[in-house]
This record gives structure tokens, sequence and C-alpha cells, in this order.
């Protein structure tokens, strides 16, 4: 191998191991604030790529039909609990108001939205924050349905869920998108050389992308108080607990957060590979390999570790490209033991 | 401030009773306490004494139910979540501190503000009122509060309380596992307290230290209050010295 094909190599695995530290972080971000393993992950792939896809070609983002379908059911999931409270107190009025504002009219007016401008001559940047817009609260009220009524379980029981929750998403994905992938335009033509490597656009735009994504997040939870809060409720959930910080109102932000990054991710990787509704499972899933590597801890160390799985996955092609997925995915066992080594003290739980 | 003490009490607990399963922590407890008024509930361990004040809090364990009334300022409180307790007006300090070990104590303090919003307020404000108590943690903001000695981390956990502008501070144990010298400071600091018309209920191993600073004070044996009185005349009590106070008169 020349230095070449090295270099091109690497290109690519910076840039697969950028979209990789995303999910990473935002795999790290549900599990420590609310110990739930976001197997639901690759759907917001899938679903985000898909979402710009159908804008970018002038259909209807037929996303907005499930967002309005769980919208409805989050809706009655939070009527019954106020129900069942009446015991106690009086019906929480004003939370209901939220509710039926959050879950029954915002779908509605996101529907209008779609229905009433023509998106496909939007920029690409308008198109994916219309997308964002539908994902970020369809994850949201993923946590309210499927995980906030028994927030206090154990971890093998949340990821039960959580594969019922991948599982249920799947399905509905097929039916709403149907098996046909599609990819979405690129993001700029524009490419360059450095020395001999030719440099693509496309790879700098999601490098930079994912780079400034990080130094976001970085600031979100270093300086603004709802970033504290989140890291707060990782460190210690019963002191989080005692200044006010509940664990529902935690898990719905990293929820949030984690469907947005999962959509970028998404949104990233569809102007080079064709994205279906089940694509993002397997990108998600490495996404996890560097979680794994940061413990589902530390944030800087899973960054590390999904640059690794990117180079991995990309010199693996180049020398044994039948056995890519297979390398990368062994990658967890030596990164398993090296943890199990290096840490003495068991998982507090 | 003034200490209105012969009006109503600004907590009072009727009939609370705590399980945690088929296991009876707490028996029908009635307590009361006035601002600006120092209680403490003395008692040997594993008498409930955490139980009622996690219960007051709303902050039991998962698998801890309680039962009778928890009245705020006259208000039965005991099926609001803690985000609406502590809006209110209580604060806990947990016997474990439960800060935020990889975060500094400053950002530790701004979190106990987290639900205190209010326009023209500014969490500097409340940062200054804490390092005025706490004069070494001004020295020490930007440090990890893991990384704090035992009386200083007991420090960042009032502080962190007292954040939350709270008209009835609990502590648990605040003077565990803590050097003679601290803990005298930090029994300096909850006297203090009543000036500012800050009701405390306080539970402490240390009896002793516990009824000197104290108005008025409980024993809890068994999950059952057996004996109460004002903390001077508990002190004297002869049951009282033999069980809690040690011989050493």
């Amino acid at each position: 191998m020349d230095f070449g094909i090295f270099a091109v190599l690497a290109q690519d695995g910076v840039t697969n191991g950028a979209v990789y530290a995303l999910l990473a972080m935002a795999l790290v971000l549900v599990f420590s604030v609310t110990r739930i393993i976001f197997l639901p992950q690759g759907e917001f792939i899938g679903f985000g790529a898909l979402t710009v896809a159908a804008l970018q070609s002038s259909q209807f983002p037929k996303l907005i039909w499930l967002l309005i379908g769980i919208g409805v059911l989050t809706f009655l999931v939070e009527l019954g609990s106020a129900l069942r409270q009446r015991r106690y107190k009086p019906l929480p009025r004003r939370l209901l108001m939220w509710s039926v504002i959050e879950n029954l009219i915002y779908p509605q007016f996101i529907w209008l939205l779609a229905h009433s401008l023509d998106w496909q001559g939007m920029p690409m940047a308008v198109q994916i924050l219309f997308t964002l817009a539908i994902t970020v609260p369809l994850g949201i009220m993923i946590y309210r349905v499927a995980f906030q009524p028994m927030a206090e379980a154990s971890v093998l029981v949340l990821l039960i869920v959580s594969v019922g929750v991948h599982f249920a998403m799947l399905g509905m994905g097929l039916f709403i998108f149907g098996p046909e992938g599609s990819t979405t335009h690129a993001f700029t033509e524009w490419s360059t050389a450095l020395g001999e490597m030719p440099v693509s656009g496309q790879s700098v735009v999601v490098m930079a992308v994912a780079g400034s994504l990080i130094g976001l997040l970085y600031l979100f939870f270093d300086r603004t108080l709802y970033g504290k809060a989140l890291r707060a409720t990782a460190v210690n959930r019963k002191g989080a607990q005692l200044v006010g910080i509940g664990t529902s109102q935690a898990g719905r932000m990293a929820f949030g957060l984690a469907a947005g990054l999962g959509t970028l991710a998404g949104t990233l990787i569809a102007p080079l590979n064709t994205v279906g509704y089940d694509t993002g499972f397997v990108v998600a899933l490495k996404g996890f390999v560097a979680a794994i590597v940061g413990g589902l801890a530390s944030y800087p160390l899973a960054a590390a570790g999904a640059l690794l799985v990117g180079l991995l996955e990309s010199y693996s092609s180049y020398w044994a490209s039948a056995y890519k997925e297979v390398i990368v995915f062994t990658l967890i066992i030596p990164v398993l033991a090296w943890r199990s080594l290096t840490s003495g003290h068991g998982d507090e739980e | 401030m003034s200490a209105d003490n012969s009006s109503k009490p600004v907590l009072e607990t009727r009939n609370l009773s705590v399980r945690y399963g088929k296991v009876e922590a707490l028996r029908g407890t009635s307590i009361s306490l006035r601002a600006g008024e120092i209680v403490t509930v003395i008692g040997p361990n594993g008498a409930g004494k955490s139980s009622l004040l996690n219960a007051i809090m709303g902050a039991l364990p998962s698998e801890g139910q309680a039962q009778g009334e928890v009245l705020y300022q006259g208000q039965d409180v005991s099926h609001h979540a803690i985000e609406l307790r502590l809006g209110k007006g209580l604060a806990l300090v947990p016997e474990k501190r439960e800060l935020f070990t990889t975060m500094t104590v400053e950002d530790n303090l701004v979190l106990g503000a987290y639900r205190r919003r209010k326009a023209g307020w500014s969490y500097r404000d409340g940062l200054e009122g804490i390092y005025a108590v706490f004069p070494r943690l001004k020295e020490r903001r930007h440090q990890l509060a893991g990384t704090m000695s035992g009386g200083e981390r007991q420090m960042v956990a009032i502080g962190r309380a007292l954040m939350s502008d709270p008209k009835v501070l609990m502590l648990d144990e605040p003077s565990l596992g803590l050097a003679p010298r601290v803990m005298a400071e930090v029994f300096q600091v909850i006297s203090h307290l009543r000036d500012t018309g800050v009701a405390t209920l306080l539970i402490e191993q240390n009896s002793r230290a516990a009824l000197k600073v104290s108005d008025y004070g409980y024993v809890l044996e068994v999950g059952d209050v057996t004996l109460e009185g004002k903390a001077s005349e508990l002190a004297q009590n002869p049951r009282v010295i033999e069980a809690y106070l040690g011989a050493k008169h």
C-alpha cells in the first residue's frame, strides 16, 4: 500500500469516525442520564435521512404521520397518569394544557407546515432543521411513553424495553417508508487536494459539522444550567432529585438530544450512502462499540473510540473487505478485557 | 427576620408511617417545628430517623412507602413530588451528602438553585450568600467536589441545600465522620441559620452537641417517638443521658 491509498483510507476512516462519534456521544448521554441503552438510535439515523430525502424529492415526509400517532398516544398516557393521581390532588390543568400543545397541536402544525411550504426549493440546512423538528419531539415522546413509567427499573429491564422499542420502530419504519432506500443531494461538489491526496468536500463538511457539534455539546455540558443538570443526574441521581432535577425531565432532555444527534448523523451519511429504514442499526452499533470504549461514561474516550472504529473499518475494508464488520465488532472483546482489567471496581448499580 | 414562634408550625407530620415492603421503619410519627426553630431527633441507629426525613422530603427509595400527612405551612404536601416540595421551601441534606463529585464546588452550588428562577434573582447573589457563610468554599470554588475533605463536602452539601432558599432545612447526620473541630464549625453554622428564620430539623448521632444548639427534641426508638420536650430538658433527662449522652458526667 502506498502513501496515497493510506491517506485516502485515513480520510475515509476519520469521516466515518466523526459520524460514529456523534452516535457514541448520544449513547453515552442517554445511558449515563437514564441507564437506558438507546438501541432505537439507529432508527433515527434512517428516519432522519429518509425524511430529508423525501423533502428533497418533493414528497410528503410521512414520518409526520408517526409523529401525529405517537403524539396522540403520549397525550393519552399523560392523561391517564393525571387521572390516576386525582385521588390525591386536583387535575394538573396546566400540565395537561401543555400536553395538548406538545402532543396534539404541535404535530398538526408540523403537518400543516409540510403541506404549505415548498420544501424542495429550500436550502439543505433548512430541510435538516425541519427534519429535526419532527424527530426530536418524536424522541421525547418515545421516552415519555415507553421509558418514563419505568424509570426506576433495572438496566436489564430497560434494555429489554429498548429492544422492544427498536423493533417497533423498525416495523413502523418499513410501513412508513417502504423497503427502498434513498440518498440525498450532496452537501457540496467542491473538492480539493492536499499534496497528492484528493480531499472531497463531502468529507470536509462531515468532519466540520461533527466537530462543531461535539464542540457545541461540550459548551452545553460545561456552561449551561441544563447541561450541568444532565451531568449532575449522571453523576448522582439522588443528589439531582434533591435539587429538583426530575429524573423524567432529565430523561426527556437526553432523549431529545440523542434523537437530534442520531438524525444529524443520518443526514451526514445520506449523501454518500443509500439509506433505508433499517440501515441505521448497523451504523448505530458501530457508535455503540465506540461508546463501549468510553465505558458508556466518558465522552472524550467515546470520541477516540469512534475514530478508532472508523479507521479500523476503513483499513479492514481494504485488506479484508469481507470481514470488515467482523473486525470492527470484534474490537469490543479486547476493549472489554482492557476495561475490566484497568478498572478495579464493579459497577454501581 | 421575624422568628414567628408563637404562630402555627411551618412543618408538621401527622401519623407519618414508612414501610419498606413488610418492614415498618416508622410508625405514626407526629412532630412539628416552627420558623426559626432548631429541632433535633435523636435515637439509635435503625430507629427510622432517616426514613422520617426522606418521607418529609418525598425522597424515599422506590421500595419505600409513606403514609400519613406532611403539612407544610398547613398544607398537605405528602403526595407532592420532590421538585414541588423543594419549590415550596423544604430542603434535605442527606446522610451520604450525594454531591456531584466530578463537578466543581461552584457548579454543585449553582445546581442547588436549579428550581429557583425568579425575575431579578441571579444565582450569583445566592453564591455570595453561601460564600459569606462558608468562606472556605469560595477559596475552593473551582475544585472538584469529590476531592474535598469530609468537612468541606458537608459544607458544600449544606450550601447546595441553602441555594434553594429553604424555609425548612433538614440535616441527616451532618457531623458524621467529621473531626471535632470541623463538627463544631458545622454546628456553629446551624445555630447561625436560626437567625435567618430558617427552621432546622436535625438528626444527629452526636446527641450532646445537637441538643446544645436545639430548641426542642424528640427521641425516636424503633419507629416511635418515645420522648419529646425542650432540648435543655431532654439533655437533663436521666434516661436520655444514660442511653444517648453517655455517662460522661
